[in-house]
């Protein structure tokens, strides 16, 4: 026992040598060689020269093998798979591997129809006739002269063996790293230097399902996903015509992301066509994982926030605009289709506008305006009148406005700053609540918030009119980056508005339209069709369907008329 | 690169400081540090040549979504020598300062509408917050007096009440809704002379008479005027009638009636009523409702180098005072109505034309603008100088009025 | 910079920005106070002139296609001349636009701004045509033609509202203050047109040389209309007031006109309008300024030219000392210069062009008979 105690004291009060759990990168080379620095792994291994070197494939199928082994690393890596057999050819055994990716490929075609047909003993692989084959006859002098063809195992094998609908040849490496990284399995066979690439996805995806952001209430419901094949695939179907092309790119050294360009070959200029698919092949970048990414990767001016394309996930809008002569690009991994080129009242279209009788589009396209305008506008005018110009408020609205300011400490500036902010706040905020308590955010955040703060005498009324109204309006511009880039651009609506009353909304006015007339968009000026006025001016509204006889003139298309002058027929 | 975007963010932190500091956005006065004043008057200083008084509206404390209820405006004086003068010594008596821009009637009081008032009206509308649409008044009392009994009886706001009160001129035609705007342009025109609404305290004490009398007597009702008109109500202001200047000195008032004549001849009524003698029953009134079909027609002649006027109203009439005992309204009775009523204008008018010539000697109506093409150059006009000339016209009137029926009910 | 081809509405927006800012500051008011009531005759008279004017004009650029005022000016009389004139515009331009920034800056500082000090305004404004031009004579052309829209239609609001308090009879007397006034001094009234100058340089920027007549006689049509009914709500409702106002006389009609119960006093929102009309006159001016001095200098490129022609503005918009100075300036200096170089100098030049042209042309046909 008096061990015991002496244990414990002695423990309680012993120097305890700790070193801290320093872990830190260090962020050049020079820094790295000072560092200190504790680290679970070993140095890096110079890369042995070996995997680089190969480029094609051996006829030998010991050194495929050890290549593709230290080429993926399948030591290291659990998902490889390599599936050694012995495949059967005209009654000859071959050795074989077959490689592929656990959880992409589907297990049961691949079985069926690649290891079922080689491995097993069948009548096509027993099948077993004379080493040459006799093509011509000639007879001159009484000497006949045959002409024979030698037997080509790997023809054989393409031709009569794998029962599979997609199979491509291929010798390189990098495109069989590419094709086996996509979900296909490669069959390797001893003695060829060909390899047979074969189409057997079956990973899991997404559903076509409705569109999350883009509701319709009288269009179609299907939206884009993640797969770029199922995409292309619903274009097509929406489309129906052979002059529909899409055209595939691989983007990003290291991800090798596939890329669709679609476009329609008798309407769409060519130009277009062609400067879309030089940006696209003119970036050189590691790895590209969504769409949005690409976008500011091709769009003409970086530094304005304003969207340069249109970004959709409705598989019809994009169709519409397709039908138009514009270019879609499809990023395989994203769901969002980009359509070039986009101008500004693309942006203030909703997918909802064709699909309506065109007065109802109309009237609803005016509402879109008006809320563009009240969400740049309103706050900056509110403040720019209430400090400048004063009698431009009619005289009951500004002694009910006085009489709700008069318990508020802050100047009008500072409190309309702090409630946009607590708005947009409130908004951040509500993107990243679990879902059960969500909604009840929403109404805590706008009502109880608002409520409070004004019994708290910390904001007037008035002013959570104001931002309430600018805040519904934002949400009522259909395209998500404009909405984005007028919640922006108010902000300094609101500061120039503050320092210089109406004479700071026109220099904010006038250099956002200066901004706004300066940009292009795939060479296209992007207020068409305001400025500059073209001979098919058509205007903001939509024309009545039976109206539309032209396509528009900024797009230089090839086929100009879209339907006769006189397109209902069965009227006259 | 980088060092450009630092060059460029430093410039931009230093341009934003300089229009911070020299924009004064912090000085400025935002609404809630204004006193907003809604009337202005104009009075006989004791002390020194001007009694300027504010009515500001003082909003009293809301809670939440109340509003501006029991609005009680505050009234300031100040004796001084100058309307902006005056705003200063005010300015540094108040806890906020004053803006005129919503400032619904300027007042002036008779007294000191006698002398020349023309620097004021100048000095008003050269300040850049007073609203060209602003009425002007001229009261019978005293300014403290008419702001005292100014409050609003039907509306909770003063300035509401304000806004309301000229606009009976819509469908009484007892006065006229004259802005500002209007008098400084009649003030610096060669043919016309300014006029301006004429105000009063209503006072109770007139109609305290022992004798009430069988037959009713119009002319009491057509010749009240402010201040002395029949209503008998809790001490409010009143405007009825129309104060009548020469050049900028206040000369004489019109009476109710004479304001309906004036309203006829400029063509600015859009409906009334009116009292003629009955051509049916002797002794009793007979009331219409008159309607200008349109402006009158106004032909300016010289006849023997005098100036003639000739101005032709016309009307559309219909019967409101029905009496049971009366014959039916057919076409002839009707034409009587018409020739009493048309005898009847003739009369008031043509009198109203030449009180304002002989009596006032002041063209209110514009009829000088009628005699501009009989000359060619400009400064024949001037010399012919027609503010002298106005006293020696003659009028004709020609009145053509139409009674098409009365209203519901037809006499049996 | 180079400059894509202009339409014709782009192009009719550019002729009538100059105008347009007259008409809203005192032009109207200088033309009444020199004719008085026969203002409308004069207007009349005038429209007819600049009628003439603009079909010399369209007669004599068939010849010249796709050439301005200054290769023209070269063809005459070889580089000297085309110095000469081409410093005399950038003269012209440069001190008009100080003129006019100066009295536009001081109306909106008595109205608004009196905190602000002038200079700090002036700059303010100044920055737009700067950023404009920076980002390209495109963005210039579009930026205006959505500025004189939204001008037009902002005065056509304010004149069609004043024709409630028209007085018809204040037509008279017809010849106001006399025949002299009239015709002959009131001839220099078609200054009124200065901003047509800009005729004489938007040929080269045209798309196809045929527009060029229809864009003369409508952006001609178009003015005139404007100028006649500002002119006619002018004379009919305040010709007796325009004396006495100070600031521009459509200030005046609007101030006075009653637009209704609720908008009491929508002075604000129309001064806004003219701000931006400013603004995009500056930027124009400055556009075609680096466009002459371009063509004199042969410089390679115009992208620093804005700064130094706006320090140039505003250090002319800082040298009057008060409001009656530039009064003076604009109804002398301004009237005559602008007179005796756009509506005298210009056209002699086209017209000995033209001879000279002509008797080129013979002497080739002659050359080719024989």
């Amino acid at each position: 026992m008096n061990n015991n105690i002496k244990q414990f004291f002695k423990k309680l009060f012993e120097y305890k040598d700790s070193t801290p759990y320093n872990f830190t990168l260090p962020e050049t080379q020079e820094e790295k060689s000072e560092l200190n620095t504790f680290s679970n792994f070993p140095p890096e291994e110079a890369n042995t020269p070996n995997n680089s070197e190969a480029k094609e494939v051996f006829p030998t199928l010991s050194v495929n093998m050890e290549i593709i082994k230290s080429r993926y690393n399948t030591l290291i890596n659990s998902d490889i798979i390599i599936r050694s057999f012995s495949l059967t050819a005209r009654d000859k055994e071959y050795s074989a591997f077959l490689l592929y990716i656990d959880g992409m490929i589907d297990a049961t075609s691949v079985n069926h129809f690649v290891l079922d047909p080689l491995m097993l003993r069948n009548t096509a692989n027993t099948y077993k006739d004379s080493n040459i084959v006799e093509t011509r006859t000639a007879i001159s002098n009484n000497i006949v002269l045959k002409k024979v063809k030698k037997f080509n195992l790997a023809d054989y094998i393409y031709k009569h063996l794998v029962p599979q609908n997609s199979v491509k040849k291929l010798t390189e490496f990098d495109e069989i790293a590419s094709s086996v990284n996509s979900g296909n399995c490669v069959l390797f066979v001893d003695t060829l230097n060909i390899v047979f690439d074969i189409d057997a996805k079956g990973f899991k995806q997404r559903s076509v399902d409705k569109p999350d952001n883009e509701i319709v209430i009288r269009g179609p419901h299907e939206a884009f996903v993640e797969a770029i094949r199922t995409n292309t695939s619903l274009l097509r179907r929406i489309v129906n015509n052979e002059k529909l092309i899409i055209e595939n790119l691989e983007i990003g050294e290291l991800s090798q992301t596939k890329c669709a360009v679609c476009y329609m070959e008798n309407i769409a200029n060519s130009d277009l066509v062609a400067e879309v698919k030089y940006r696209l092949n003119n970036i050189n970048i590691d790895y590209l994982t969504s769409a949005g990414q690409l976008e500011q990767l091709i769009e003409d001016n970086g530094k304005v926030s304003l969207p340069q394309l249109i970004a959709t996930e409705r598989p019809d809008k994009a169709s519409n605009y397709l039908l138009e002569g514009r270019v879609i690009i499809l990023l395989n991994g994203s769901p969002y289709a980009l359509i070039a080129p986009g101008t500004f009242l693309d942006f203030l279209s909703s997918p909802e506008d064709y699909n309506l009788k065109y007065k109802f589009s109309n009237f609803l396209k005016m509402l879109r305006i008006l809320a563009v305008l009240i969400t740049l506008l309103l706050p900056g005018l509110y403040v720019a009148i209430t400090n400048f110009h004063q009698e431009f408020i009619p005289t009951e609205l500004l002694f009910s406005i006085v009489a709700s300011r008069e318990a508020v400490p802050f100047p009008i500036f500072f409190e309309l700053l702090i409630m946009e902010i607590s708005f947009e706040l409130i908004r951040e905020a509500g993107l990243r609540v679990p879902s059960p308590i969500g909604p009840t955010i929403g109404i805590v955040g706008a009502l109880v918030l608002g409520q409070a703060a004004v019994d708290a005498s910390i904001v007037s009324p008035i002013l959570i009119i104001i931002v309430a109204i600018t805040a519904i309006a934002s949400f009522a511009i259909p395209d998500f980056s404009l909405g984005f880039h007028c919640r922006i651009a108010r902000f300094s609506y609101v500061i120039l508005g503050y320092l210089f009353g109406f004479l700071g909304i026109a220099i904010t006015f006038s250099i956002h339209a200066i901004i706004l007339c300066s940009l292009k968009s795939f060479g296209v000026p992007y207020l068409q069709p305001f400025v500059p006025v073209t001979k098919n001016f058509k205007g903001i509204l939509l024309s009545p369907p039976w109206k539309r006889e032209n396509r528009a003139d900024f797009l230089n298309v090839k086929r100009q008329k879209r339907q006769d002058n006189i397109s209902m027929k069965w009227k006259t | 690169m980088k060092k450009i975007y630092k060059k460029y963010f430093i410039l931009f932190i230093i341009l934003t400081l300089i229009c911070f500091n020299l924009s004064g956005c912090y000085n400025i006065n935002n609404i809630d540090k204004l006193a907003y004043v809604i009337a202005i008057g104009l009075d006989v200083g004791e002390s020194n040549i001007l009694k300027l008084s504010f009515q500001i509206s003082a909003l009293g404390n809301s809670s939440g979504g109340d509003g501006p209820q029991s609005d009680n405006p505050i009234v300031n004086t100040v004796e001084c020598s100058s309307i902006d003068s005056g705003i200063s010594i005010i300015n540094s008596y108040l806890s906020a300062e004053i803006n005129l821009s919503h400032c619904k009637a300027i007042v002036i009081s008779e007294e000191f509408a006698s002398k020349p008032i023309s620097k004021y009206i100048y000095t008003l509308l050269n300040n850049i917050q007073v609203r060209p649409d602003t009425n002007i008044i001229i009261t019978k009392c005293d300014v403290a007096t008419f702001f005292e009994h100014s409050k609003p009886e039907l509306e909770s706001m003063a300035a509401k009440y304000y806004e309301t009160v000229p606009t009976s001129s819509d469908y009484t035609a007892y006065t006229q809704d004259i802005k500002l705007n209007d008098f400084f342009s009649a003030l610096n025109s060669t043919y016309e002379n300014p006029i301006a609404i004429l105000g009063g305290v209503n006072n109770n004490a007139s109609n305290s008479t022992n004798n009430s009398s069988d037959t009713p007597n119009f002319e009491k009702d057509n010749s009240s005027t402010s201040g002395n008109s029949n209503i008998d109500s809790s001490g409010h202001i009143e405007t009825i009638g129309l104060a009548v200047f020469k050049e900028d000195v206040l000369v004489g008032e019109l009476t109710a009636l004479e304001t309906l004549c004036h309203l006829i001849t400029i063509g600015k009524i859009d409906r009334c009523n009116i009292n003629i003698p009955s051509p049916f029953i002797e002794g009793e009134t007979v009331t219409l409702s008159l309607k200008q079909k349109h402006s009158p027609k106004i032909t300016a002649e010289f006849i023997n180098d005098s100036p003639y006027i000739r101005v032709e109203p016309s009307f559309e009439a219909r019967l409101l005072t029905v009496n049971e005992n009366e014959t039916e309204l057919d076409a002839e009775s009707l034409k009587q109505l018409e020739d009493y009523a048309t005898s009847y204008l003739n009369s008031q008018i043509s009198n109203y034309l030449y009180k304002t010539s002989r009596t006032f000697k002041s063209d209110i109506d514009g009829f000088g603008k009628y005699f501009l093409k009989n000359f060619v150059f400009w400064n024949d006009w001037i010399s012919f100088d027609w503010n002298s000339n106005f006293e020696n016209t003659f009028f004709k009137v020609d009145t053509n009025v139409n009674v098409i029926s009365s209203l519901l009910l037809m006499q049996s | 910079m180079d400059y894509y081809k202009i339409g014709k509405v782009e192009a009719i927006a550019l002729i009538l920005i100059l105008m347009l800012n007259r008409l809203i500051l005192t032009l109207p008011k200088n033309m009444y106070l020199l004719t008085g009531n026969s203002i409308l005759i004069n207007a009349v008279w005038v429209i007819f002139l600049m009628f003439l004017f603009v079909f010399l004009l369209i007669k004599i650029s068939k010849k010249f296609v796709g050439q301005d005022l200054i290769d023209i000016a070269e063809f005459v009389g070889g580089k000297f001349l085309k110095v000469i004139i081409s410093t005399a515009y950038i003269v012209f331009f440069v001190s008009i636009s100080g003129i006019i920034l100066r009295d536009f800056v001081e109306g909106i500082k008595i109205l608004y701004y009196s905190q602000i000090p002038t200079w700090l305004l002036a700059s303010l404004i100044l920055v737009i045509p700067v950023v404009a031009n920076l980002h390209g004579g495109n963005s210039v052309i579009k930026f205006n033609s959505i500025i004189v829209f939204i001008t037009l239609i902002s005065l056509l609001v304010i004149l069609i509202s004043s024709t409630t308090t028209y007085v018809p009879q204040k037509f008279f007397p017809i010849l106001g203050n006399g025949i002299n006034e009239t015709f002959f001094e009131g001839a220099t009234n078609i200054y009124a047109f200065s901003g047509f100058c800009f005729l004489f340089f938007v040929m080269p920027l045209l798309k196809s040389s045929k527009d060029f007549k229809k864009i003369g006689i409508i952006s001609t049509i178009i003015g005139s209309i404007y100028l006649f009914f500002t002119l006619a709500s002018l004379l009919f409702s305040f010709s007796s007031l325009v004396s006495v106002y100070e600031i521009s006389p459509i200030y005046l009609i609007m101030r006075s006109t009653d637009f209704g119960i609720f908008f009491q006093r929508p002075d604000a929102i129309f001064v806004f309008t003219w701000i931006l009309t400013l603004m995009s006159y500056l930027s124009v001016v400055i556009m075609f300024t680096s466009i002459i001095f371009k063509k004199i200098t042969n410089i390679k490129t115009t992208k620093y030219l804005p700064y130094i022609l706006v320090s140039l503005i505003l250090i002319i918009c800082l040298i009057p000392s008060n409001l009656a100075q530039i009064k003076t300036l604009e109804d002398t200096y301004y009237r005559y210069f602008n007179v005796v170089l756009v509506f005298i100098i210009s056209p002699i030049i086209l017209v000995i062009a033209n001879f000279k042209k002509r008797k080129s042309m013979e002497g080739a046909k002659i050359e080719k008979n024989l």
